[in-house]
C-alpha cells in the first residue's frame, strides 16, 4: 500500500481507538504485516544496492520503508486495541471481585448477628439452667414433683443452644476466611488493573509515537509528562477553558483520549444550540417585493432591524462559544471567521453572515471545502464585490484576496519564493476565473452567470486551462505553499507567536497528506512535545473573544448578560462578525495597547462582578487556612502562569485576616465580598492576559 | 525563569524599558519617577503622521486637469472635470472639496511632493502598508518600526514613554511605533484611558502594585505586557488629564479624523513631552475605491479637509501652530486609468502633503508622466521618482532634528519640501 494512502487512512480513523476499519490493509494480522513489510525494505535494499544509481530502486526502497512504518503505526494501533481489552477485563475482574468481597461483608455481618444472637441464648439457656438447679432443693422440699423434668428440659435446651452456637461460630469463620481469599483476589485483581493501565497507556505511548512517524508529524509527548498543567494548557488552548473539575476530567483521561475528546468532537451531539433567536424581521426576498418609494422611505428602519439581527446573532454565537459541548469547533470557526474574514458593517446583512459562519462550522475541519466554499459564499462574494467581477470587466478584490489571503498567502508570492503567485495570476487568471460567481440578492443563493463568465483559457500557477471559480480552487489547492501558509497560521493561533519552521513544515505536510483535513495534523499537534514546550505554555496573548469566553467558562456565570459582552468585545478590538478588514484581525501584541489594556482589564473585572457567582460555595470545598492559602488556590484557579512573590503578597495584603474554610458559613457575605475583589484584581493584571 | 536585577536607577535607565519584564525588584517609586520623565516640553517640535489607509488616489486629489491623457484616461466616474478643479498653477489643481488645502497653500503651509514610491512596489495592501510602517521594503522582516527607531535616535534617554503617541485605532501604528528602547503609547479614546473598576482605595493600591511591578516571572508576551502596563499606568493619569482639560478655539468636525486631530492638539497644546504624534481614520483600507469611487473618495476628501482645516486654526489659536509639522503617508497610489466598475486599483507612486508653517509651500517634483510609453506594465501605474524614505529622513532630520540616516539605517537624499 502507498504510503500517501496509509496516511489518508491513519488520518482518517479517530486516534488510538480500537475500531476495525472495512477494506484495505486490515486482513492480514498485523504482525505479518510489518513482518512483510520489513521483508520489503530488505528487498527493496537490496535492490539498491545492485543498481545503485536506479532512481527507480531509490523510489521503490522510499515506498517500502514509508509503508513499513505506516504497518508498524496500525500494528501499534491495533496493540491498543488489544490492551484496551484486557484493561477492559482486569477492569471487570477488579469490579467483580469488590462486588463479591462486598457481599461477603454482608455475609459476614449476617453471620456474626447470627453467632451474637446465639451467644445470647446459649448464655440465657445456661443461665436458666442454673437458676433452677439452685432452686431445686426448695423446690422439691414443696413438694414439687416436676422439678427435675424442668431441669431436664433446660438442660436439652442449653445444650441445644449450644451446638447453635458452636454452629453459627463456625459458620462466621467461614465467611471471614472466605472474605481474606477475596481480599486477596480483589488486591490482585486491583494489582493487575493497574498493571493494565500502565500498559494500555505505555500501548497508547507506543501507538502515538508511531502513528505520528507514520503522519510525518510531531513527536508526541508521554503519558508519564501528563499532568494538571498540560491538561489545562490544552483545554484553554484547543477549547476556550474551563473549570478546575474540566481539567481534572482531562487529567484523568490521560493525553491521548483527552486530545481525541476535544479533537473528535463530531461524536458528541450539539443541543439547543441552534440560531432560532428570532425570526428574520427582514427576509431576503422582503426588498423585492416593496415598491422603490416605499424602498426608500423603509431603508432607515430597516438598517435598523437588521443591526438588531446583527446583535442577536453575535449574541448567539458568543452564548455558543461559552456553551457549546465542542469548544474546539468554535475555536475553528472563529479561526475561519478571521481567515475568510467579512465584515456586517459593509454587508449590512446579517442573514447572509449567519449563512456564513454556518458554512465555516459545517467545514471546520476541513480546509478543501472550505476554500471551495468562500468562492461560492455570497457574503464573501458581496463584500469583495465579485458580483461586478465581470467578464471583460474585472474586479480583481476576491480573485486578489483568494491568493493573498485565503489559500498561498502573501508570504508565498513570487516575491518571496520562485514557485510562488505573481501579479498576473492575480490579476488576470483567478480574476477571469471567478467571473461569473455572484448571487441572488432576494435569494441569498449562490448563483454562477455563465453569460458573464470568462469562459476562455487562463494560465494560473502555470497551468493553463479553461478554469471556473472551483476548477481554480483545485489549481490553488495543489500547490505546496498553501499548506505551508496554513500551518503557520494554525501554529500561531494554537502554539506561539514564534513560528518554528521545523515544526510548522511537519503540520504542512500533514495537511498536505491528508487533502487539508485538519483532525490529523491538530490531534498530532495537541498532543505533540512542540505544543507542551515551556515556550509554548503561557506564551499566548489572548485574544478578546478568549478572554471573555475564557472567563465565562472558568467560572460558569449563572446569568450570563450576552449584550454587554458584545459590547465589551468590541470596546477591546473584537467586535464579531466585524472584523477589521478582509485580512481579519491583527493579532498577538495587537490586540494590546495601553488603552486597550485598560479597558480589557475593566470589561474582565466588570463581568466577574455581575457573575453572582457563589465563590464562597466553591472555595469551602477545598480546606484552606488564611488569606495566604486562599491567595494560592486563587492565582492556581485563575491564572497560567506564575504569579511573582511581591505581586502575591499585595493581593494577601488585600484581602487582609481570613478565617478557615471551615468557618466561613458565618461570615459567608462578607468573604464572597472579598473574594470578588481579589478575582476582579486578578484578572486585572498582566498575568491573566495570557494563556 | 532567571531574573536579572537592576539594581540602580541609572542602570535601570540605560537599559531602558526594553528590559523591564526581566528587571529584578525595582522600587516602584523609582519606576514612577523614571516613566514620569520629562513631563513637559512646551517649546519643542511636534512631527504628526497622518494616514490615508488603503491606497489615496492622489489623481483625484491634486488633479492633473492640464494633461490631456488623464481626462483620457479616467472616465465620467473618477475624473475631476477641469470646471470643478481648484486651480493651483496651469498643470494642477485641487479637488473641489479641498478648498481649505487651498487656502493654507496661500497661507505658506502646504507642501505636496509628487511621485513618492519605492523600486519594486509591492500592490499588497499589507505588504505595501508594512512597508511603509516600517520604513523598509522588508516590512515585518526587520524588528522595529521607522517611527521606533527614530525615538531610539533621537532620545537615547529612554526614560520617557511617551515620545511617540498614536491616537485612535489606526491600523499598525504599533509596528511603526516599536523601536528597541520606546515601544510608543497606543490609545484610543483619551476619555477612557485608565483602570475603571476599583471601587475603593485599597483595590487602586493593590492594583497599582499588580501593575506597576517591573517583575514579570516569564519572558516574551508577559513581560511585554507587563512593560505596556507599566507605561499605561505611568501615562494615562498624564494624558488624561491633559486631554481632558483642553478647550479647542474652533469646532472640530465629529469624524475620526476631526476627533483625533483634536486630541492631538490638546496633547500638543497642553505641553505633553510627545514628540511624534500617528493617527488615521480609524477603518481599514478606507481609500480602497476599487467601485463607485467617486462619492466615497469625495467623502473622504471632504473630512480630510474640514478636520485639517480645523486643525490648523486651532492650533493658530492656541500660538502652537509653529511648532508642529503634519504630513500624510499612504501604501500606494491608484492606477491611472479608471477600471470596469467606476473605480480605480492599486498601482505604485503617489503625492503625499506636508502641513505648517515650517513647509516650503507649493508643489514639489515633477509630475509623474502619464504617456503609455512610460507607465509600468502592470495596472497603469507609473513609476516613483521619489523614494519614500527621502520624506521621512527629511521631516526627522530637518523637523525634528534626529539623524534620519541612524534612523532609518541609511543616508537619503533630503527633499527641499521642509523649509
Amino acid at each position: 500500500m502507498k504510503a500517501f494512502a496509509w496516511a489518508v487512512l491513519l488520518g482518517t480513523v479517530p486516534f488510538f481507538g480500537n475500531r476495525v476499519i472495512a477494506g484495505d490493509g486490515t486482513d492480514e494480522p498485523s504482525a505479518d504485516a510489518v513482518a512483510a513489510a520489513t521483508r520489503a525494505v530488505d528487498e527493496a535494499r537490496a535492490a539498491l544496492e545492485s543498481h545503485p544509481d536506479s532512481a527507480e530502486a531509490r523510489a521503490a526502497l522510499r515506498d517500502a520503508q514509508a509503508t513499513l512504518v505506516a504497518e508498524q503505526a496500525w500494528a501499534a494501533r491495533q496493540a491498543v486495541g488489544e490492551h484496551e481489552a484486557a484493561h477492559a477485563a482486569a477492569d471487570k475482574d477488579a469490579t467483580a471481585a469488590k462486588t463479591k468481597l462486598a457481599a461477603l461483608k454482608d455475609q459476614e455481618s449476617a453471620a456474626v448477628a447470627k453467632r451474637d444472637k446465639a451467644a445470647a441464648d446459649a448464655a440465657s439457656t445456661r443461665k436458666n439452667v442454673d437458676e433452677l438447679t439452685g432452686k431445686a432443693d426448695a423446690a422439691r422440699a414443696a413438694g414439687d414433683a416436676d422439678v427435675d423434668k424442668r431441669i431436664d428440659e433446660a438442660k436439652k435446651a442449653a445444650a441445644h443452644s449450644a451446638e447453635s452456637l458452636a454452629k453459627a461460630e463456625a459458620a462466621v469463620a467461614a465467611v471471614l476466611a472466605e472474605k481474606e481469599s477475596a481480599s486477596a483476589t480483589l488486591a490482585a485483581a486491583e494489582r493487575s488493573r493497574s498493571d493494565a493501565v500502565t500498559r494500555l497507556a505505555a500501548a497508547r505511548d507506543r501507538a502515538a509515537t508511531a502513528h505520528a512517524e507514520a503522519l510525518g508529524g510531531l513527536r508526541p509527548i508521554t503519558s508519564e509528562q501528563w499532568d494538571y498543567a498540560k491538561a489545562r494548557h490544552l483545554l484553554f488552548r484547543a477549547g476556550f477553558g474551563g473549570t478546575p473539575e474540566d481539567v481534572k476530567k482531562l487529567v484523568e483521561l490521560g493525553p491521548h483520549k483527552a486530545v481525541e475528546f476535544l479533537v473528535e468532537y463530531r461524536a458528541r451531539p450539539v443541543a439547543n444550540l441552534e440560531f432560532n433567536v428570532l425570526d428574520w424581521e427582514r427576509p431576503l426576498d422582503y426588498e423585492n417585493r416593496l415598491h422603490a418609494d416605499a424602498r426608500n422611505r423603509m431603508a432607515e428602519q430597516d438598517e435598523r432591524r437588521d443591526a438588531t439581527q446583527h446583535a442577536a446573532l453575535v449574541d448567539w454565537w458568543v452564548k455558543r462559544m461559552v456553551e457549546s459541548p465542542r469548544p474546539l469547533e468554535e475555536k475553528l470557526v472563529l479561526f475561519w471567521h478571521d481567515h475568510f474574514a467579512s465584515s456586517y458593517l459593509t454587508l449590512r446583512n446579517a442573514q447572509l453572515l449567519h449563512q456564513q459562519n454556518q458554512m465555516f462550522r459545517a467545514y471546520a475541519d476541513n480546509f478543501d471545502a472550505l476554500l471551495h466554499g468562500i468562492v461560492i459564499d455570497p457574503a464573501m462574494i458581496q463584500y469583495l464585490n465579485n458580483e461586478e467581477n465581470v467578464a471583460g470587466n474585472h474586479n480583481e478584490n476576491l480573485g486578489r484576496e483568494v491568493l493573498e489571503l485565503f489559500s498561498i498567502g502573501e508570504e508565498n508570492s513570487a516575491a518571496h519564493r520562485p514557485d510562488g503567485y505573481t501579479e498576473t495570476d492575480v490579476r488576470d487568471a483567478n480574476t477571469r476565473a471567478l467571473t461569473g460567481a455572484t448571487f441572488e440578492r432576494y435569494s441569498g443563493q449562490f448563483r454562477f452567470r455563465a453569460s458573464r463568465h470568462d469562459g476562455g483559457v487562463k494560465t494560473l500557477l502555470g497551468k493553463a486551462g479553461a478554469w471556473g471559480p472551483h476548477e481554480a480552487v483545485d489549481v490553488i489547492l495543489e500547490h505546496p505553499a498553501v499548506a505551508d501558509y496554513l500551518a503557520r497560521k494554525l501554529w500561531r493561533y494554537f502554539v506561539r507567536w514564534d513560528i518554528d519552521p521545523e515544526s510548522a513544515d511537519r503540520v504542512a505536510h500533514v495537511l498536505r497528506a491528508n487533502g487539508y483535513r485538519l483532525r490529523p495534523a491538530l490531534g498530532n499537534l495537541f498532543l505533540s512535545e512542540a505544543f507542551y514546550d515551556p515556550a509554548s505554555m503561557g506564551a499566548h496573548i489572548k485574544s478578546p473573544v478568549e478572554l471573555m469566553v475564557g472567563t465565562a467558562r472558568t467560572i460558569k456565570i449563572a446569568k450570563p448578560e450576552y449584550p454587554q459582552w458584545r459590547h465589551a468585545l468590541s470596546n477591546t478590538g473584537q467586535a464579531l462578525f466585524d472584523p477589521p478588514s478582509v485580512a481579519g484581525w491583527p493579532e498577538g501584541r495587537h490586540w494590546i495597547n495601553a488603552n486597550l489594556l485598560m479597558l480589557r482589564y475593566t470589561a474582565v473585572a466588570e463581568l466577574i462582578k455581575k457573575s453572582e457567582t457563589d465563590f464562597v460555595a466553591e472555595f469551602k470545598k477545598t480546606p484552606l487556612r488564611n488569606a495566604d492559602e486562599v491567595v494560592d488556590h486563587l492565582t492556581r484557579r485563575f491564572l497560567l502562569v506564575e504569579l511573582s512573590e511581591e505581586k502575591r503578597k499585595s493581593l494577601v495584603e488585600c484581602l487582609g485576616p481570613l478565617p478557615p474554610t471551615s468557618e466561613w458559613d458565618s461570615k459567608a457575605k462578607e468573604i464572597q465580598a472579598k473574594l470578588l475583589e481579589a478575582i476582579m484584581l486578578i484578572v486585572s493584571c498582566p498575568e491573566y492576559q495570557v494563556s | 525563569m532567571p531574573k536579572i536585577a537592576v539594581t540602580t536607577r541609572r542602570e535601570w535607565l540605560t537599559r531602558g524599558l526594553g528590559l523591564v519584564g526581566i528587571g529584578g525588584a525595582v522600587p516602584r517609586f523609582l519606576v514612577r519617577s523614571a516613566l514620569g520623565g520629562p513631563t513637559a516640553e512646551p517649546d519643542q517640535r511636534v512631527l504628526v503622521v497622518l494616514q490615508l489607509d488603503g491606497g489615496n488616489d492622489a489623481l483625484s486629489t491634486l488633479v492633473p486637469y492640464g494633461n490631456p491623457r488623464y481626462y483620457e484616461y479616467r472616465k465620467e466616474a473618477t475624473r475631476i472635470p477641469e470646471s470643478e478643479v481648484i486651480r493651483v498653477n496651469e498643470a494642477l489643481g485641487f479637488h473641489p472639496h479641498l478648498g481649505g488645502w487651498k487656502r493654507l497653500l496661500d497661507k505658506g503651509w502646504l507642501a505636496a511632493v509628487q511621485g513618492i514610491g519605492y523600486p519594486n512596489p509591492n500592490y499588497s495592501h499589507f505588504t505595501a502598508t508594512d512597508t511603509w510602517l516600517m520604513g523598509d521594503p522588508r516590512g515585518r522582516q526587520v524588528p522595529f518600526g521607522w517611527v521606533g527607531r527614530a525615538c531610539d535616535a533621537g532620545f537615547p534617554d529612554s526614560s520617557d514613554a511617551k515620545r511617540a503617541v498614536a491616537v485612535g485605532n489606526s491600523f499598525g501604528a504599533g509596528l511603526a511605533l516599536r523601536g528597541e528602547r520606546h515601544s510608543g503609547i497606543l490609545i484610543n479614546d483619551p476619555s477612557t484611558f485608565g483602570y475603571g473598576s476599583a471601587d475603593n482605595d485599597r483595590q487602586l493600591a493593590t492594583y497599582g502594585r499588580l501593575n506597576d511591578s517591573g517583575v514579570a516571572t516569564r519572558a516574551g508576551e508577559l513581560e511585554w505586557i507587563t512593560s505596556t502596563a507599566i507605561t499605561a499606568n505611568a501615562a494615562s493619569e498624564e494624558i488624561r488629564r491633559v486631554a481632558m482639560a483642553y478647550r479647542p478655539k474652533v469646532n472640530y468636525p465629529d469624524t475620526a479624523y476631526g476627533r483625533h486631530l483634536r486630541t492631538i492638539a490638546g496633547l500638543i497644546a497642553g505641553g505633553l513631552s510627545s514628540r511624534i504624534y500617528w493617527t488615521g481614520r480609524d477603518g481599514r483600507f478606507e481609500f480602497d475605491t476599487h467601485a463607485n469611487q467617486k462619492p466615497k473618495h469625495d467623502g473622504l476628501l471632504k473630512e480630510l479637509n474640514d478636520a485639517l482645516t480645523a486643525f490648523w486654526d486651532d492650533l493658530d489659536g492656541h500660538g502652537q501652530a509653529n511648532r508642529v509639522l503634519l504630513f500624510t503617508i499612504s501604501e500606494f497610489g491608484r492606477t491611472s486609468k479608471e477600471n470596469g466598475n467606476k473605480g480605480t486599483d492599486h498601482a505604485a507612486a503617489s503625492t503625499q502633503f506636508l502641513f505648517g508653517p515650517g513647509v516650503k509651500p507649493g508643489i514639489h517634483g515633477t509630475h509623474p508622466s502619464l504617456e503609455p510609453e512610460d507607465l509600468l506594465p502592470i495596472g497603469s501605474s507609473f513609476p516613483h521618482s521619489v523614494d519614500f524614505r527621502s520624506l521621512y529622513a527629511t521631516v526627522l532630520d530637518k523637523w525634528l532634528g534626529i539623524s534620519g540616516e541612524r534612523a532609518l539605517g541609511q543616508a537619503w537624499p533630503l527633499l527641499d519640501c521642509v523649509a
